[in-house]
């Protein structure tokens, strides 16, 4: 982890409020789950910065998609938007990472399970994974089809197949009700609804947590989790630094989050 | 090589040595308890060694647990956090950290919390003849029910603690104040009384949020302790009042993200600095403030002395 200051050389909406952000740069040994804290004001408001996972690094740079949801991640995206398109390169964003642990691959075949703002860490996952020539398939479930992202992108690597509460793109209902008996192991990533119902069937893999976070790099404990292991035993985590992936079913929902 | 530059390099090569309440420090600034946990993460983005000194996250007896919820929010210019002091007990931190600071080139401070009085004691028991190079003793946290703040409070308490414990152990005692009191000058007072050798001002001002969504309060333990550059000028009018009424060194903290902050804690009288929060925002801070304060004073041709306590000599 180290902290880099990078031209931001392509900022486009590819869904409503949602951004796709590419830095000019690369992560050394960035492993896909992993995510940066995003500086969103020079100014010391707002104060903190705000995690983002990475999205997957090419030759192009370290891609983000990121959702506005409140007033940082607003301000960076009117920020960026405001800027004229031949300025890109011009402009610099602050970023702090690679931080925290990605997904540890195993075997040659793979399911991935995302919901909404969580599809894009699983992008880079899916095509560590396809380089590694595994056999995978991506389930992504969105609200409705607007909402829908980088499906076509996945296609280069996986099998998709999609889910919208409104049906308005593939099958209509959840992403779980796509989940066939041979799925193991699993990759999720997505709202805490999504990754508690994983736990309800005979699955393993990880999932990645969400947290609100100070620091992002392991010295607040704004972040701690309880999780269990093998033996059963409770094991206190910090989801910034031991995490945010987590073996599948090992995490001690409700005590601390949101 | 002429031997004047040979000189150079070799004074350039000695460590400076500031005291502070018989504590030795590297340089006048440091992590604030809290903000850097026990120095294992940042050690891996900074070199740990420019430190002045190291002050590690809170131990108690036996591990804490912390609260339950969410533990940081965001406020304007600043954070709130109800972490609730979990830490692994002073213990754990012999066995598995101490070692790793030891091997390091950097004093170690450790930030003492307890329950009860007790409490406090045994902790600083266990830190005799560990290497350590002071205790802070934090009598200001308000994010647990019983012991921490409830001590910094009372000028009767925080006397009878500081007291026990400056009798138990021969290391320097530096003692962390609350801020959430009328009158912090009769604190300092008390706890100068009872033995201190320095005082760490100030700790998170106590605070709320709610989530208008839900109605609720949004951290886990409803209050929190307020941090960052929002409390930066309660912090330099304590400071301030202090350094003016109670001969002791003192230790600046609250709220400092940049060098300008550093020297208004020295120009209100403030020896040495902590920096917290802005950590979170600035993982880096800390390494170059020591060299930006030495540029600052080499283009101004002043020393540190005559900038500490400066805005006090003005009025
Ligand atoms: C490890 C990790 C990876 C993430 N990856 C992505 C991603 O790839 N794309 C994406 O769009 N979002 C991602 N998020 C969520 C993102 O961090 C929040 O949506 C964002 O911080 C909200 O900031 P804001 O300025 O919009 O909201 P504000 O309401 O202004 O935020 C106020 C404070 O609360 C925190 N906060 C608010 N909501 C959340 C939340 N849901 N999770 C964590 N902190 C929150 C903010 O960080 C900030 O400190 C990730 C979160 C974590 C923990
Ligand atoms: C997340 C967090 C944890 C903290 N933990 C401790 C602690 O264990 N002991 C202590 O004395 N102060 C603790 N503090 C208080 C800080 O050391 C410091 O006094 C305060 O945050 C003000 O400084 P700042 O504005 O630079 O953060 C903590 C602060 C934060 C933000
Ligand atoms: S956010 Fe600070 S420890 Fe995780």
């Amino acid at each position: 982890m180290n902290e880099y200051l990078l031209p931001v050389i392509e900022h486009k909406e590819i869904a409503p409020d949602i951004f796709s952000l590419y830095l000019k740069g690369n992560l050394k040994n960035y492993e896909p789950g992993q995510f940066v804290q995003v500086e969103v004001s020079e100014s010391l408001e707002p104060f903190l910065r705000r995690p983002i996972s990475i999205c997957e690094i090419d030759k192009k740079g370290i891609r983000l998609v990121y959702r506005t949801k409140g007033r940082g991640t607003k301000l960076l995206a009117n920020k960026l938007a405001s800027r004229d398109q031949n300025n890109y390169g011009k402009t610099y964003l602050r970023i702090f990472g690679p931080l925290g642990h990605g997904f540890p691959i195993i075997g040659n075949k793979a399911t991935l399970i995302g919901g909404g703002i969580g599809v894009p860490p699983l992008l880079g996952l899916a095509k560590k994974m396809w380089q590694q020539g595994m056999k995978i398939t991506a389930l992504l479930g969105f609200n409705t089809k607007e909402n829908a992202i980088l499906i076509d992108e996945f296609k280069n690597y996986a099998e998709v197949l999609i889910a919208t509460l409104d049906g308005s793109l593939g099958h209509r209902g959840l992403v779980t009700e796509l989940i066939t008996d041979n799925a193991t192991p699993v990759y999720a990533c997505g709202p805490e609804a999504l990754l508690r119902a994983l736990e309800r069937f005979n699955l393993t893999g990880y999932y990645s947590l969400e947290r609100r976070m100070a620091c992002g790099i392991g010295v607040c404990l704004g972040c701690n989790i309880t999780v269990l292991t093998k033996d059963k035993k409770e094991l206190r985590q910090r989801v910034c630094y031991d995490g945010p992936v987590f073996p599948l079913g090992f995490v001690k929902w409700g005590e601390a989050g949101d | 090589m002429t031997d004047r530059y040979f000189l150079l390099v070799l004074l350039s090569g000695v460590k400076q040595v500031i005291d502070l309440g018989g504590a030795k420090l590297r340089n006048r600034f440091m992590s604030a308890s809290g903000c850097f946990g026990y120095g294992k993460e940042f050690a891996k983005v900074m070199d740990l060694n420019t430190l002045g000194a190291i002050v590690v996250k809170g131990l108690s007896l036996k591990p804490w647990p912390g609260n339950k919820g969410v533990r940081v929010a965001e406020t304007p210019a600043g954070m709130l956090n109800a972490i609730g002091l979990e830490n692994p007990g002073v213990d754990y931190f012999i066995d598995h950290y101490l070692p790793f600071l030891k091997a390091k080139d950097i004093p170690i401070v450790v930030n003492i919390v307890g329950h009860s009085l007790d409490e406090y004691i045994q902790v600083a028991r266990r830190l005799e003849k560990t290497g350590v190079e002071a205790l802070e003793l934090n009598i200001s946290c308000p994010n647990v029910k019983e012991g921490g703040i409830a001590f910094g409070t009372s000028p009767t308490k925080a006397f009878s603690v500081v007291k026990a414990v400056r009798e138990q152990s021969t290391l320097p005692l530096w003692v962390k104040l609350s801020p959430n009191v009328t009158d912090i000058v009769e604190i300092a007072c008390a706890v100068k009384d009872a033995g201190a050798d320095a005082l760490t001002l100030i700790n998170t001002l106590t605070g709320m949020v709610i989530d208008i969504t839900t109605g609720k309060p949004l951290l886990g333990n409803v209050t929190g302790g307020l941090s960052g550059p929002a409390i930066r000028p309660i912090a330099i009018r304590m400071v301030y009042q202090v350094a003016t009424k109670v001969d002791l060194p003192i230790i600046g903290v609250g709220g400092i993200s940049s060098l300008s902050d550093a020297l208004e804690f020295f120009m209100a009288g403030a020896s040495a600095v902590q920096v917290g929060a802005a950590l979170f925002r600035d993982p880096l801070l800390l390494e170059r403030l020591p060299k930006e304060l030495e540029d600052y004073l080499k283009q101004r041709q002043l020393s540190i002395e005559e900038v500490i306590g400066l805005a006090r000599r003005s009025v």
